[in-house]
């Protein structure tokens, strides 16, 4: 059989045990309604505004680990051939390690990583 | 079927001839009690002894509790473990009705219960005011024993109980709800006797030349008067002269660089009505002064020295929220301890009755307001602004404290705290009691270490009625005051380490805490709140195994502590948790009146023990340690080496315990023993009077200080001559250290603010009072 | 035909019986090792020695009220939880719990698929939990929930690129990324471990990472957040994310006895199955004890160690592997 549609049949009855438990206790438990039990927990203080702006300071290390990530994915058939390709293929695989190691180190000097 | 009261005739028999549903719910019921997951709603002393149950000693993961959830969407049991103020009221509301059903409530000590020996204006008289409860513990606080008990108790009501709707149970506990009490003991204290009026007002032995010159150079019409009582200099200046005096203070030769305290007195009868009193202390030059300032009831108006002082913001906030003192030019006069619902109404004010509580309202909104403005001096952002409430009821802040914060993303950016959630009226009670009768509320002010508050107290009341104990007892003192400064360090390390991730040291530190509980209650029979010590002594002498005891805890320590050390020391991310953040400055260490290890860690080596020294400190040999930097790491190197300068301090002075009297018999300050109290007259009588009437120590004031584990506590206590002391303000060393806080926070990231907060061993007893 | 498909029935429906149990015995086993570790007993009145206790922690949740805060967006916030246990559960399909039987005259490799991918798949498939915890902490209208999602971003970008370059070692020696064939790469190499020390180290870490536990349980982080993003939900929703979490550390412990560990081999006095399961336990383990003897990182310190520690390192001992696997060295 082919290894796909095992995996598909595995995924869908995974999919329908993992929504059948979450609606367990919607469907078994009680529902008592009243008070304040919509609130939104906010250590037991009624919260004084709803979530406002937020600012999220990493969306530049984000872009970086991106950009980084989709170049590593492109070393996985690579890797896995590297065996037959020889010394030709490492030498060639080291001029694309270069470019990046350039692009990492310039990110680092001009602080890419840093958090703020 | 009667429809208002649907399971009424569904009985017990109808249910059993369906084996399945029965079977179903036994199951169920099985499930249920089998799985307790407590969310610890814990304010005061009692959530230290539910430490202990969390702890090796106890466990209450045995039960399969020990799955803490601090959310109330995820817990089946709230535990409301210590007093429950008015202000704390709607928290508590507010948690339990956000509580998934299945949901019960386990109600820990006389606090929570009934207001325990509270009876007082800020305390709710029992949580089932607002929330039904399932099970309550007596005890103040309650045994581990019985709290675990409470568990097995829950476990087989849960069992037992019969096939209801969770819309029964709902309906059932509404109705158990009692409505709002408001009648708690309003008791009216006494009119002072009239000779009250002129306080101490000796002007004998005044000659230090640093007294004199500040005579001279604030001009003879700004003193009105300088007195000398048991030491304690105080210098009444006229009003107008305040701010002139505070800042001359700061020069040489006065040279005071630390404002400890500002206390309101109330002298009822007496014009100008008011004093407020503001203690300073020089750290170079070690001597201490008292300013006085009376304030008229007609218009109690008074200069704030806020400008001048930076610390007495929140001092001046106190004298205003509980005496009604108008503060000219203080940045941000708003009350501080008590709740919005007192209104004019200052409660410490003598004519206030101590039992008059003021009604709360509660939220009833479930969702919650669009947009309000934010809060007290926050600057507005021009972005919009998200405020997020860290505490009172979050894990890390003990149960009580709020720190309301301006977040931009992960980033503080304003923060502002509120306090006052366990202000459970220290003062206003030790009015109307005598001396003695005082030392179990002081227990309570600091209950991670309440023998060193008590023994604070103790000192504080001798060095009024001009006594020293005697020699056994002080050595008892010192020998018991620093193991209970270990297990307060000990606790601190712990939950600091545990805010931070790391779990595992917190129980072993747990532990040697643990072997000191065994000594203090093989001493005086109780774990946490002993009682032991006695204005004059203590209460009994100490079991004849005590040497041995404290041998033992001696041996066992050193093993813990390099636990930690390996555990915390020489953790890399322990260490980049706690390098250089929340540091403090020095100078702001200074400014704002920190003391004990914290200040320490900012590189003053102020301690009383050293510099002040009392019940003999100056015979043993110890160091003070010090910080650099005054980060969180300084504070728990600090703290680490003050646990083992400590023990070092027991280690002498066990091998050196004179034998002799515990306490003084003097018929004016102690009682007899039992046995001749039955069989003669005199001490029949001696018993009598002390238990009538009191102690009665003379007419005057004094500022009694000694080094409780999180710094200088200082007791000021005014008498009147009567058997009840006419005012205590505790000068707290939370307090000081909590006023920086919300300072400090500002540009840090939610995970250092937690640090910060558990390294600065803040405990809401003495920080509310 | 018909034979295969009741082959792969029987095979889905165990692994997730193993699943299931192996989540809620984990568990139980870290209550009872974590009171191991600090002088305590852990759970032991529940059933015979605490056995029933995930039991009736499960039948619980399921009989516990659902809840949903108002303000929340109802539809991503049931589905966050959906989707963290769904990211958990599929990971282990392509893992092989042990050598392929002979039955019936069938060959039955014992994992649901075994796709020459497998490898990627395993990562493509675990790194979709992050949008169950994200989605969730956002849906919640709950700030520590928001911080909580947020902190689960911030994280995954920091160790994702570390955990991609560490196995790279392990695909340069076995010459596939099919799972299967680098377990009998190992058998004929030997285990990776050794030669990829470096590369196995930096997997740990990461893998932890993975999993949202200490030291990296940021997202969840309790002293600070509360319960971080999944603070509003109670329930068999709140389990989901249990569940998500234990079966990860599963999955995430196979995949470290796969790569670097030799799968199911083993001396032949046992079966390839019990080996496996063995070299697991042993694992998660090491996931408790750490979680027992470490505090927590902060995230900005996080950030810069995954990007200038580990990514620098797990770098250069790649391109070192490489050299050596392709012979210039």
């Amino acid at each position: 059989m082919n290894q796909y549609i095992a995996l598909l049949i595995y995924l869908i009855v995974s999919v329908l045990v993992v929504l059948s438990m979450s609606f367990a206790s919607e469907m078994l438990g009680p529902n008592v309604p009243g008070g304040l039990k919509k609130l939104t927990y906010e250590s037991g203080i009624v919260p004084e505004a709803p979530v406002g702006y937020f600012s999220v300071r990493f969306y530049r290390v984000a872009m970086l680990f991106m950009i980084f990530d989709v170049a590593i994915m492109a070393l996985y058939p690579w890797a896995t051939t590297l065996s037959s390709l020889k010394a030709h293929g490492f030498y060639n695989g080291l001029a694309f390690f270069a470019i990046m190691a350039v692009a990492f180190v310039y990110v680092w000097r001009k602080g890419g990583f840093q958090w703020h | 079927m009667d429809v208002s009261n649907p399971v009424s005739d569904f009985t017990e028999a109808d249910v059993s001839r369906n084996i399945l549903a029965t079977r179903l719910d036994a199951l169920k019921r099985w499930a249920k009690s089998g799985s307790l997951w407590p969310m610890p709603f814990g304010t005061a002393c009692c959530a230290i002894e539910f430490m202990a149950v969390a702890s090796e000693r106890y466990d209450v993961g045995r039960f399969g509790s020990e799955v803490l959830r601090y959310s109330p969407r995820q817990a089946d049991v709230l535990m409301v473990l210590g007093t429950i103020t008015d202000k704390m009221g709607p928290v508590l509301k507010t948690i339990y009705d956000q509580m998934a059903e299945p949901k019960w409530v386990i109600c820990m000590g006389a606090c929570a219960t009934s207001g325990g020996f509270y009876r007082s204006y800020h305390v709710m008289q029992g949580i089932d005011e607002i929330i039904p409860v399932d099970i309550y513990i007596p005890g103040c606080p309650p045994t581990p024993e019985a709290v675990l008990r409470s568990i097995i108790m829950l476990e087989e009501k849960i069992r037992q109980q019969g096939v209801a709707s969770a819309k029964r149970e709902f309906a059932e506990r509404a109705q158990r709800l009692h409505t709002h009490t408001e009648d708690a003991s309003v008791t009216s204290l006494d009119p002072p006797s009239l000779e009250l009026i002129e306080f101490s007002t000796r002007t004998d032995d005044v000659n230090l030349p640093w007294v004199a010159e500040l005579t001279n150079r604030l001009g003879l019409a700004a003193i009105e008067t300088a007195t000398d009582f048991r030491g304690d200099f105080t210098i009444r200046v006229a009003p107008g002269a305040l701010i002139a005096a505070c800042r001359l203070l700061r020069e040489a030769p006065f040279s005071m660089d630390m404002l400890m305290d500002i206390a309101g007195v109330d002298y009822w009868t007496r014009d100008p009505r008011f004093d407020v009193v503001y203690h300073f202390y020089s750290s170079t030059q070690r001597h201490r002064i008292r300013l006085k300032v009376g304030v008229s009831e007609s218009a109690p108006l008074i200069d704030s020295i806020a400008g001048e002082w930076p610390a007495a913001n929140w001092y001046e906030r106190e004298v205003y929220d509980l005496y009604g003192m108008q503060f000219r030019g203080h940045p941000d006069l708003r009350r501080i301890l008590t709740h919005d619902g007192f209104g004019d109404l200052h409660p410490m004010r003598k004519d206030y009755p101590p039992g008059l509580r003021q009604p709360i309202r509660y939220p009833t909104e479930a969702v919650p307001a669009a947009e309000r403005s934010p809060r007290g001096e926050m600057v507005p952002l021009d972005i919009h602004p998200t405020i997020m409430n860290i505490g009172p009821s979050h894990p890390s802040m003990h149960g009580t404290f709020r720190l309301i914060a301006q977040v931009d993303g992960e980033r503080v950016v304003d923060a502002d705290v509120e306090l006052g959630y366990l202000h459970r009226n220290f003062e206003k009670m030790a009015e109307t009691h005598t001396y003695w009768q005082t030392i179990p509320y002081c227990d309570r002010l600091n209950y991670v270490s309440p023998m060193c508050n008590s023994v604070g107290f103790a000192l504080a009341v001798e060095k009024l009625l001009g006594v020293e104990v005697p020699d056994r007892a002080q050595v008892l003192r010192v020998i018991l005051n620093e193991l209970s400064r270990v297990m307060d360090h000990a606790v601190c390390i712990g939950t600091n380490v545990l805010d931070l991730g790391l779990m595992t040291d917190y129980f072993y530190l747990w532990e040697l805490r643990e072997q000191i509980y065994d000594l203090l209650e093989s001493c005086s029979g109780a774990r946490l709140h002993v009682s032991y010590v006695r204005i004059g002594g203590f209460s009994d002498d100490v079991p004849p195994d005590f040497v041995e005891q404290v041998r033992r805890i001696l041996h066992a320590a050193p093993r813990i502590l390099k636990d930690t050390e390996t555990l915390v020391t020489r953790s890399a991310i322990a260490r980049s948790r706690m390098q250089g953040v929340g540091a403090i400055s020095q100078k702001d260490a200074l400014e704002f009146g920190f003391t004990g290890p914290n200040l320490r860690a900012s590189g003053v080596a102020y301690d009383v023990r050293k510099d002040h020294p009392y019940s003999g400190y100056d015979q043993w040999e110890f160091e003070i340690p010090i910080g650099r930097q005054g980060d969180v790491f300084d504070r728990y190197l600090v703290r680490m080496e003050e646990m083992r300068q400590s023990l070092r301090i027991v280690g002498q002075a066990i091998e050196n315990l004179p034998e002799g009297p515990i306490f003084w018999d003097d018929p004016r300050i102690t009682l007899a023993p039992k046995h001749r109290v039955y069989t003669n007259i005199e001490d029949l009588m001696r018993q009598f009077k002390l238990i009538m009437e009191g102690i009665k120590p003379p007419v005057g004031e004094v500022y009694g200080f000694s080094e409780a584990a999180n710094g200088e506590l200082g007791y000021y206590i005014v008498s009147d001559g009567g058997g009840r002391p006419y005012r205590i303000k505790v000068r707290s060393p939370s307090f000081a250290h909590y006023q920086l806080y919300p300072r400090m926070v500002r540009g840090m990231d939610v995970s250092d603010v937690i640090a910060t907060i558990g390294s600065l061993n803040i405990v809401a007893g003495e920080l509310d009072r | 035909m018909i034979l295969e498909i009741v082959v792969l029935v029987v095979k889905i429906l165990l692994l997730v019986a193993i699943l299931m149990g192996g989540f809620a015995y984990t568990m139980l086993l870290e209550r009872r090792l974590l009171g191991f570790f600090q002088l305590r007993l852990g759970p032991n009145r529940v059933g015979p020695g605490g056995m029933l206790q995930p039991i009736a922690d499960a039948l619980k949740m399921m009989l516990k009220e659902d809840m949903m805060p108002a303000g929340a967006d109802s539809f991503v916030y049931r589905l966050a939880p959906v989707i963290a246990g769904f990211a958990a559960l599929s990971v282990d399909a392509v893992i092989p719990f042990g050598a392929p039987i002979h039955l019936l005259g069938l060959t039955i490799s014992l994992d649901i698929a075994n796709p020459s991918i497998g490898l990627l798949l395993a990562f493509a498939l675990s790194s979709l939990g992050v949008y169950g915890i994200v989605l969730g902490g956002w849906a919640s209208q709950n700030k520590y929930s928001l911080l909580g999602g947020i902190r689960a971003t911030a994280q995954i970008i920091s160790y994702e690129l570390a955990m991609g370059l560490s196995v790279m070692g392990v695909l340069l020696m076995s010459h596939t990324a099919n799972l299967e064939g680098i377990v009998l790469a190992q058998k004929a190499q030997g285990w990776f471990w050794l030669p990829q020390i470096v590369p196995f180290l930096i997997f740990m870490v990461t893998a932890i990472a993975e999993t949202n536990r200490t030291p990296f349980d940021l997202p969840e982080a309790e002293s600070e957040l509360v319960a971080g993003y999944h603070t509003e939900y109670s329930g068999m929703r709140f389990a989901l994310y249990y569940v998500a979490e234990y079966i990860n550390m599963i999955t995430q412990s196979g995949l470290i006895v796969t790569l670097f560990f030799g799968g199911w081999l083993g001396p032949s006095f046992l079966p390839p199955i019990i080996w496996y399961f063995i070299k697991v336990i042993i694992a998660i383990f090491v996931f408790v004890w750490i979680r027992a003897t470490l505090p927590r990182f902060r995230y900005d310190k996080l950030m810069s160690f995954g990007w200038k520690i580990l990514l620098p390192i797990a770098f250069l001992y790649f391109v070192g592997t490489a050299a050596f696997v392709s012979g210039v060295l």
